[in-house]
């Protein structure tokens, strides 16, 4: 168990220049995006005598290496500068819109499990029967929708025709909220599903052909019991895996889908500081983003190490 | 000679595809008695592997066996069987790779446990119990402390261990064994062997154990079937049949192989390579890699031929191959 | 039975030493005669809206981008076959012209990635040593950032379009291609045939085109079309999004948008265009499955 311990202080200490290259990337936006920040902060008609006031005041005439190691220091300590267009301090904006991806996101996962495990094992199971073909089509269908238009057939063919979802926005009382999420959670799911499954029935797929279930099979497991002892838990490690390499995907799809339905989460806030040039704002949603799928990698090892005896010596 | 323990009659693997079907095993007849170790010859492809695996109904998807199959029951009696019935039970398997036959998230002795208990419905503790003395009795030193390690921390022949007393948890009058010591370097080889050996010679356990290394066959096996292309070409005791080949094929395996006293090269030695089931060559499917072929080799029936007691040929010029080695 | 009997064996002498002709290359790859249908459906649909994309004035009835006002959000009918949208401009139209746009974009944002991987991937197997250390680090990084948010990031710092789009794309897709031909070329140079064939004084090249093109073909084309499909659903977004091809170019991603306020009474306006991008994104997966079905059996 301690060798699993070592490889995951060893992933953490592993994270610390990927961390700082995520701060650094972020950094490096402000110097390659045209234009003068504090121009546009000033506005058009200001004095140049104003510009470089606020120039001097954000220190954007030191050096890039003192800049970044401002920034970096701003980061650490949780601040993420202020907005252009609000004034607001970003990771205050940051705060306020967390909790709608965070449920969005996870509402969305959970229709995507419910989605690709039975499908997934089905496919698995018929392997080159109906259900498999089936299956398959159906993940093909999938990864060909964008999930933006699937978000608006469903209002157009579900909340619309009924009534019971709203077409668009938050609502303010619990229950508006909870129902709000229904269609850009089912969204998300279906917009997930598809490699998951075609990943869960392919390492299944691998599991069972693999030599230690045929040796299973030999020793007489079969059945639940087959599945349960040599299949379940080397399979889940690579679902795992996969997991993790589709969260940029995932962090795509929920901003694409906030904007969709008008969810004031992370991805909306995004889009509007693109669209609005507000730049310590995009740098914020980019950094925090960047970070979660940093953090999730490393979750994915823990979980791992955790699953496989072996991550040990691959560490 | 003690009694047969498994019967197979006429085994038959067949390959469907949309071409039509092949038949990469194709009509396969073997027994082994109480005790005994027969083996298989022949290079990869020819079918060995997959004879093994038909015996136990564990075929890749995509082929089926067809063909009797015979294991005697507790009174001795020969009773056909299903395979899933005599998995965990009468037949064993012992597989080639102890690096991946070995399930990568289960403890060693975990794995010999189920074993176990699949077999005699004992509780865990008892199983536990059971998997150490198992291990112990494979010759797995220091059994308690390495039951609990999981696979990768066990070298190749441990694993090899832990994998044959797996397969004795229940009982089985026979083993399977998928070239069990092509993996192992030398000295490691040379102990499993060994412990093989004992098992069959001190419980009684017949085996078949497939090879394609000669000297390995010559060193552990009673009997040898020398298979080739789906079929056996040369059957017989193993010293009759490595001492006087009356199959082209058998000699040309030995001449691969330099000594049966030393550990022998892969079988680079012959020619070509061994046809694809997809393709088999009509008549004696050797034809094509024969030194001795002649025209009437491509119309030869197949059928195994006696040529000396117990001493089996499937060449129909066997009679010519002995006047040359004479 | 346990001591080892120690036959001489008299037969091996027998036999001539003809019967050991050279040893017959391996094939490099197995080539199967058949394409699965999937493949060929796929091709058949890929192949339509190609055409379609050439023929585009020919086929759209009107100009994409003239505009109607007084005959703005029209009902689908004989002079508009998909009516027409808020600036009264004909759908139909834009979504044939739309092709073009959608369809560059989504080759071409993945045929550069295919060309600089293929390239940086050919450099990093061929030098080795520093050269080696250094692509495959940057892989690595590339690969463990959220690459669409990077994307985000990229098309806010140059400015939305589809220069800006192809930049990002090609500056983070490269990744698989290179790391597909190293690899085979690390494979290929350790097998026995090509160290053979090299010390016959057989041109790099040749070993090259002979060995490991053939082992990657297959898999580059599965990626470059699947990466052709995620090009085309990732030009829709950002479209969708407005930070992709700014208007009034026909974009199916920017229709959708225009069309989302009329989703109640003219839905057809939003669903249209993602019938489009369902249709071609059907054809690549197939076309893709196929290839990988054929060479996986």
């Amino acid at each position: 168990m301690s060798g699993r311990f070592l490889f995951v202080g060893k992933r953490l200490i592993l994270a610390v220049p990927l961390l700082l290259g995520v701060v650094l990337l972020v950094f490096l936006l402000l110097q390659i995006t045209p234009g003068d920040p504090a121009r546009q902060i000033v506005g058009l008609r200001a004095s140049e005598a104003d510009v470089a006031q606020v120039r001097d005041q954000l220190g954007l005439d030191d050096s890039v290496f003192s800049q970044y190691a401002r920034y970096l220091g701003g980061v650490v300590q949780g601040d993420l500068g202020f907005s252009y267009k609000s004034r607001q301090p970003v990771a205050d904006m940051v705060a306020a819109r967390l909790p709608v991806s965070g449920w969005l996101v996870i509402s969305g996962l959970v229709v995507s499990l419910m989605i690709t495990i039975p499908l997934g094992v089905w496919a698995a199971i018929q392997r080159d029967r109906a259900g498999d073909h089936i299956t398959r089509g159906v993940s093909l269908l999938g990864i060909a929708m964008p999930s933006f238009w699937v978000g608006l057939m469903l209002i157009l063919l579900v909340a619309l025709p009924t009534g019971w979802f709203p077409v668009g926005g938050f609502g303010d009382t619990f229950g508006q909220r909870l129902n709000a999420i229904v269609l850009p959670a089912v969204t998300l799911g279906i917009a997930m599903a598809p490699i998951q499954i075609r990943s869960l029935r392919a390492s299944i797929i691998r599991c069972l052909g693999s030599d230690y279930v045929a040796a299973g099979r030999a020793l007489g497991a079969s059945g639940f019991l087959l599945v349960r002892r040599f299949v379940l838990r080397n399979a889940a490690s690579s679902m795992v895996t996969l997991a993790a390499v589709q969260t940029s995907f995932l962090l795509f799809t929920m901003v694409v889908l906030e904007t969709t339905f008008g969810l004031p989460g992370l991805g909306q806030g995004m889009v509007m500081a693109a669209v609005q040039r507000d730049l310590p704002a995009v740098q914020g949603y980019t950094l925090v983003f960047a970070l979660t799928v940093v953090l999730v990698y490393l979750l994915a090892d823990v979980v791992n190490a955790v699953l496989d005896p072996r991550v040990e010596i691959r560490g | 000679m003690t009694t047969t323990a498994l019967r197979v009659h006429d085994l038959r693997v067949t390959a469907a595809s949309p071409d039509g079907p092949s038949y990469p095993v194709d009509g396969v007849s073997l027994h082994v008695g109480q005790g005994e170790i027969l083996g298989i010859a022949g290079e990869s492809g020819s079918g060995k592997s997959l004879t093994l695996k038909a015996i136990l109904g564990l075929l890749p998807p995509g082929l089926t066996a067809t063909g009797t199959l015979q294991l005697a029951s507790g009174d001795g009696e020969l009773a056909p069987y299903q395979s899933h019935q005599v998995r965990g039970a009468g037949v064993g398997m012992v597989f080639q790779e102890p690096m991946t036959a070995l399930n990568p998230t289960m403890r060693a002795g975990d794995l010999v446990a189920l074993a176990a208990r699949l077999h005699g419905r004992l509780s865990r503790r008892a199983s536990r119990h059971r998997a150490v003395e198992l291990l112990r009795q494979v010759g797995v030193p220091d059994a308690e402390r390495r039951a609990k390690a999981w696979p990768h921390q066990l070298s190749g022949g441990l694993r090899q261990r832990v994998m044959i007393a797996a397969a004795l948890a229940a009982q089985p009058r026979v083993l399977l064994c998928d070239e069990p010591t092509t993996a192992l370097d030398v000295t490691v080889q040379h102990q499993i062997l060994r412990l093989l050996r004992w098992l069959a010679d001190e419980h009684g356990t017949g085996m078949i154990f497939v090879s394609h290394d000669l000297p390995v066959i010559a060193q552990l096996c009673d009997r040898i079937a020398v298979m080739y292309a789906g079929r056996f070409v040369e059957t017989g005791y193993t010293r009759d049949v490595l001492t006087h080949p009356r199959h082209p094929y058998t000699a040309a395996l030995l001449r691969a192989a330099p000594s049966v006293d030393q550990r022998g090269e892969q079988l680079a030695g012959i020619s070509g390579q061994p046809p694809d089931a997809r393709a088999f060559p009509a008549g004696c499917r050797f034809r094509p890699r024969c030194p001795l072929a002649r025209d009437d080799c491509a119309h030869a029936p197949y059928e195994i031929q006696p040529v000396a007691a117990e001493h089996g040929s499937a060449c129909i010029h066997h009679a010519d191959l002995e006047v040359r080695t004479a | 039975m346990t001591s080892t009997p120690s036959p001489p064996p008299p037969s091996a002498a027998a036999l001539p030493a003809a019967v050991l002709p050279d040893a017959t290359l391996p094939q490099p790859a197995r080539r199967r005669p058949h394409m699965p249908r999937k493949f060929w459906i796929g091709a058949v649909i890929v192949g339509g809206y190609a055409v379609a994309a050439l023929l585009a004035p020919v086929l759209a009835p009107a100009d994409p981008m003239a505009q109607d006002v007084a005959n703005r959000l029209a009902d689908p009918g004989t002079n508009h076959l998909l009516g027409t949208d808020e600036l009264g401009r004909d759908v139909f139209s834009r979504l044939v012209h739309g092709i073009r746009v959608d369809l560059m974009v989504g080759f071409l944002g993945a045929f550069f990635p295919l060309v600089v991987g293929t390239l940086l991937g050919a450099l990093a197997g061929y030098l080795g040593g520093w050269a080696d250390v250094v692509i495959m680090r940057i892989t690595d990084l590339v690969q463990g950032f959220p690459v669409y948010i990077l994307i985000i990031a990229l098309v806010f710092a140059l400015g939305p379009g589809i220069r800006t789009i192809l930049i990002a794309f090609t500056a983070i897709a490269w990744v698989i291609y290179a790391r597909i031909i190293r690899d085979a070329i690390l494979r290929v140079r350790s097998l026995d045939y090509v160290q053979a064939a090299r010390a016959a004084g057989i041109p790099h090249h040749r070993i090259l085109l002979r060995h490991v093109i053939p082992n990657t073909i297959h898999q580059s084309v599965i990626y470059f079309t699947s990466d052709v499909l995620f090009a085309i659903l990732a030009v829709a977004a950002f479209s969708f999004l407005g930070l992709g091809v700014p208007p009034p170019t026909p974009e199916w991603g920017s229709m959708i948008a225009e069309g989302q306020p009329y989703l109640r009474d003219q839905w057809w306006l939003a669903a249209a265009p993602g019938v489009a991008i369902v249709g071609i994104g059907l054809g690549l997966s197939l076309l893709g499955d196929g290839v990988d079905d054929r060479w996986r059996r």
